[in-house]
């Protein structure tokens, strides 16, 4: 099991729980929720979160502006992002890539793949923190 | 009145006639054509709300079976403990073996909820395209109620709504709330794909 607090964003409910679900196979049992990016960041902000994951297509705030928000925040700067959505283009890969999130699945995903990006991304940050 | 001036007058009269029969029939074609684009535009909406209604049905029935499936799980969970707690009481090889196959049947159970739960993403991805068609309808919608209007302003063409005019491609735009592209795919050739595209981005970057 993980310490690690993960905020999951997204506007479906039923996505949420099965993110929720997902993380819990794979170990993560600290784990909040918020249903756009502007309630994301208020929970950002109000919480100890350690790891984001956001959908991109949202209402109030899409994943993207979010991303874009905690990247200019100076205490969330560096909070790692992984982006799971059903936009599946190059072009929205790379745009999403641009906002700095730093990893993207496309839905639908499976536990492993969601395990494989975020040991990724915590081994990178380990790395840069080192 | 001479005989050419008779027939020429007779000539106009029918001329007349028929310019005034002509416009009855395009009056009659445009007051068909405008009742048909109200009636059509009042249907809209129902199509819509029949549309929101599958999308609330599904994601209603979704939470059902996600809830099903945590409660399995939390029993299958309930099962392993006590099947660990009975272990050290069986003694005999046969019964261990036994209680490995039904640890083995419970692991497998475990990974079909776990696929069944999965598998239940395909609700967003279905109510994202169903969203996107509803937003398609809308622009039609608009469409329709613009016409409607310049027929209503004896043919003055109406200021027109701001983005009103549509050509599918809004739904792409920031602050829509689905993506039309949306899709279920079963192989993970697209995420490979992905990774590539993630992969190189980054050694440009240099990180």
């Amino acid at each position: 099991m993980s310490a690690m607090k993960i905020l999951v964003v997204d506007d479906s409910i039923t996505i949420r729980r099965i993110i929720i679900n997902a993380l819990k196979t794979i170990g993560y049992t600290q784990v909040a929720e918020a249903n756009n990016g502007k309630d994301g960041l208020a929970k950002v902000a109000n919480t100890a979160v350690d790891f984001v994951i956001t959908d991109w297509n949202m209402p109030e705030m899409n994943g993207l502006e979010f991303t874009k928000a905690l990247r200019a925040e100076g205490p969330t700067a560096d909070l790692p992002i992984l982006m799971i959505t059903t936009r599946g283009t190059e072009n929205d890969v790379i745009e999403a890539l641009q906002a700095k999130v730093n990893s993207y699945i496309v839905k639908p995903f499976t536990p492993q793949e969601l395990k494989e990006k975020i040991d990724e991304i915590v081994r990178s940050m380990e790395m840069k923190a080192a | 009145m001479s005989e050419q001036n008779q027939l020429t007058k007779e000539l106009e009269t029918g001329a007349v006639e028929s310019v005034v029969l002509a416009l009855h029939k395009v009056i009659n074609l445009l007051d068909r054509i405008k009742t048909a684009i109200e009636e059509s535009s009042n249907k809209i909406p129902r199509a819509s709300v029949q549309l929101d209604t599958v999308t609330q049905a599904t994601e209603m029935a979704t939470v059902e079976i996600l809830n099903v499936l945590d409660t399995m799980t939390l029993k299958v969970g309930n099962v392993e403990e006590e099947l660990a707690s009975l272990k050290p009481h069986v003694g005999m090889r046969a019964g261990e073996t036994v209680l490995e196959g039904i640890g083995q049947h419970l692991e497998d159970i475990k990974q079909d909820t776990i696929n069944i739960t999965m598998a239940l993403q395909v609700q967003d991805i279905t109510a994202q395209r169903i969203a996107a068609a509803n937003h398609l309808i809308e622009c039609v919608r608009m469409e329709l109620m613009h016409e409607l209007s310049y027929f209503e302003n004896s043919g003055q063409p109406p200021a027109k709504e701001g983005g009103s005019k549509n050509n599918g491609e809004g739904e792409r735009k920031e602050g829509a709330t689905f993506d039309r592209d949306a899709l279920y795919r079963k192989s993970s050739d697209h995420q490979e794909r992905i990774d590539r595209v993630v992969q190189e981005w980054k050694e440009k970057q240099g990180q």
